[in-house]
């Protein structure tokens, strides 16, 4: 009798500043699926993330990817293209695993919970060419298709900018942003949050300013993105592929959104699934479409 | 010193133990094995042995093995008679006077000058002592070294570094480029599509990562310059050519966009839709505008500007206000983030033009 080798889930050490650690999810029997990356938040609880996501990996036979960018390099990883290049130092590490034959050498699914939505998101925005499918689960803010707001906040152009600063780090995120506007949006988008995920927590950025642009908690924020996406996508010649879905009786927590809102079936997605729900027994979930236009509902 | 028949150059192997300089680096030698007479016939991209007789404004060579070599009177060099245009070096022709001749350019071309910059020392002279020529007599001409054309294949993304005059800062813009999508990860042909030979600008891209660098002495020419434009174009289409099996060609054209080459080509039908796009390389917001002027009127808007402005942040400031434009500096372009924005640029140029 055949049995199916184990998961194997081991870590591989990154380089301080250039690539970061990263937990590997690795089934014994892959399946050609594309590898999941799962971008954690900003309590960087990767391990958490690891148990929480090891049954999925299971099930779906996809490899899974969990950088871990620690405080002391990357204290601002979310914004993707900050000083400290997160950016860059995922590209290295989704170099470095193909090399290494762990990954294939097409796009990764990115996904992200809290503020690792916050850095998928802009990362692949920055990078639409290395994401296939993006599932964003209540980041506390966004990046706007909006070219009237500066980055971070929009893509349009800063004060004052030009060529940038002697280190070359020039205020161009909105040129990059503008540039790759269309292909961000071709792709699968997932949007969660939880239905109780209203508190105004001290690690929600706050203000007059975001608050008026985004509003006043993740779940606003993040319908309100979607409404916008959804638009720009179209303005852009795209026809969007933006789910939204709210997960019941959820706050803002990763292990009670993964276990009440089965958010794990959403930051790793069913192989070949396409959205057929009757071919696979991952969809039983509780969760609220809104608008009822989202997958598998 | 003009009487080559006095010299004992031996009838096997004239030049085998020259200099030869890097525009002969595609040369077979060992078809090398005759030496004609100096009668002051020449053809551009002919094969000549000279010796150094007095040092001038070039005191190196370019070896074809990419190092320098420092010159001396008496040294042999193996070098190719072209027409040269540099503003802050020499003009010169494509002639082999019997009286003597000059070192156009560091990369191995021999000529005779026109008009030089009045900063520049005279030229390094040289005593010709013959075209080269195979076993049958035929002088040796770069052109029959040309790489052969490539297999038909899909083009991949042409991205054009245009510049409003030398030293606008091209090649180090170039370069960026390169640099950017090899860390994203692509596979990247650099090509300095027009200009005088020399290895400067093929080892900066090299140096940023390009995975095959190219010029136009790979298309058999030492210089494009006075060359037909038909044949300029032929040679820009050959090295694209080579460039198919790359993701993105990064490709320079020398000088300003009004120098009268350049100028032709671009002016020329077709041409600039080779490239998906453009960069303008400039010195100041100035030279920016002019660039842009003329580029206007042959319906060519530049995606992003670059240069040497953009040393000065409020040069460049200047030039966004006054052109909407971003600038971007040498090491913004290397970023793999804006690669990856131009490379979505190239998209939708080409999804636009579908």
């Amino acid at each position: 009798m055949n049995r199916i080798p184990p998961l194997r889930v081991f870590f591989r050490p990154g380089i301080g500043g250039i690539v970061p650690d990263a937990w590997i999810l690795e089934p014994g029997m892959p399946s050609d699926a594309r590898p999941v990356v799962l971008v954690h938040g900003l309590y960087r609880n990767v391990e958490e993330m690891v148990r929480l996501l090891q049954g999925r990996a299971e099930d779906t036979r996809r490899t899974l990817i969990l950088p871990h960018f620690d405080k002391a390099h990357w204290p601002r990883y979310q914004r993707a293209a900050c000083d400290q290049r997160a950016d860059w130092a995922m590209l290295t590490l989704l170099r470095a695993l193909r090399s290494e034959g762990r990954i294939g050498q097409g796009p990764v699914d990115l996904s992200g919970f809290s503020g690792g939505a916050q850095f998928a998101h802009r990362f692949a925005w920055l990078y639409p060419d290395a994401v296939g499918r993006l599932c964003l689960a209540a980041p506390g803010w966004w990046t706007f298709p909006d070219a009237e707001l500066p980055w971070p906040y929009g893509m349009g152009d800063r004060a004052g900018d030009g060529a940038g600063d002697a280190a070359g780090k020039g205020a161009v995120e909105g040129f990059w942003l503008r540039a790759n506007l269309p292909r961000f949006f071709d792709r699968e988008i997932v949007v969660r949050v939880g239905t109780d995920d209203t508190q105004r927590d001290e690690n929600l950025r706050k203000g007059n300013a975001i608050d008026a642009q985004q509003g006043g908690n993740r779940a606003l924020r993040a319908q309100r993105w979607v409404a916008h996406a959804a638009q720009a996508a179209r303005a852009a010649g795209v026809t969007p592929d933006i789910s939204f879905g709210v997960l019941q009786g959820c706050g803002h927590n990763l292990a009670d959104c993964v276990r009440r809102g089965r958010l794990d079936r959403d930051l790793v997605a069913a192989p070949a699934c396409a959205g057929d729900c009757a071919q696979c027994a991952i969809h039983d979930r509780a969760i609220t479409f809104t608008p009822a236009e989202g997958l598998c509902a | 010193m003009s009487n080559v028949s006095s010299l004992h150059v031996p009838a096997e192997a004239p030049a085998q133990r020259a200099k030869w300089s890097f525009v002969t680096r595609r040369v077979d030698r060992s078809q090398a094995v005759r030496l004609l007479p100096h009668t002051g016939e020449v053809e551009t991209g002919d094969l000549v042995l000279a010796e150094v007789a007095r040092i001038g404004s070039h005191k190196r060579l370019q070896l074809s093995n990419g190092q320098f070599s420092p010159l001396w009177p008496g040294d042999r060099v193996v070098l190719a008679c072209a027409d040269r245009f540099a503003v802050d070096q020499f003009e010169g022709r494509a002639a082999l006077p019997t009286s003597g001749a000059d070192l156009l350019a560091g990369g191995g071309i021999i000529g005779e000058v026109a008009s030089k910059n009045g900063k520049l020392a005279p030229a390094t002279r040289l005593t010709v002592l013959g075209r080269l020529a195979k076993a049958c007599g035929t002088p040796i001409n770069l052109a029959e070294y040309a790489r052969a054309p490539a297999g038909l294949g899909s083009r991949p993304p042409v991205i054009g570094v245009l510049g409003t005059g030398m030293n606008a800062g091209k090649t180090a813009a170039a370069a960026g480029v390169v640099n950017g999508f090899a860390r994203l990860g692509r596979r990247v042909t650099a090509i300095k599509a027009t200009g005088t030979g020399a290895f400067g600008d093929l080892h900066e891209y090299d140096a940023a990562g390009a995975d095959q660098v190219l010029d136009f002495t790979d298309a058999g020419l030492p210089s494009t310059y006075r060359q037909p434009i038909a044949r300029v174009k032929d040679a820009v289409d050959l090295l694209l050519g080579h460039a198919a099996t790359s993701d993105v060609a990064v490709v320079e054209l020398a000088d300003g966009v009004s120098q009268v080459e350049t100028a032709t080509l671009l002016s020329s039908p077709g041409f600039a839709a080779r490239f998906d796009l453009f960069l303008l390389a400039a010195p100041d917001a100035m030279a920016v505008q002019g660039g842009l002027a003329w580029l206007g009127q042959h319906r060519i808007v530049p995606a992003l500007l670059t240069g040497l402005m953009t040393r000065a942040p409020l040069a460049a400031a200047e030039a966004t206000r006054s052109t909407g434009l971003p600038v971007l500096c040498r090491r913004t372009l290397a970023d793999p983030a804006t690669a990856s924005a131009l490379e979505g640029l190239v998209l939708r140029t080409r999804r636009s033009a579908a």
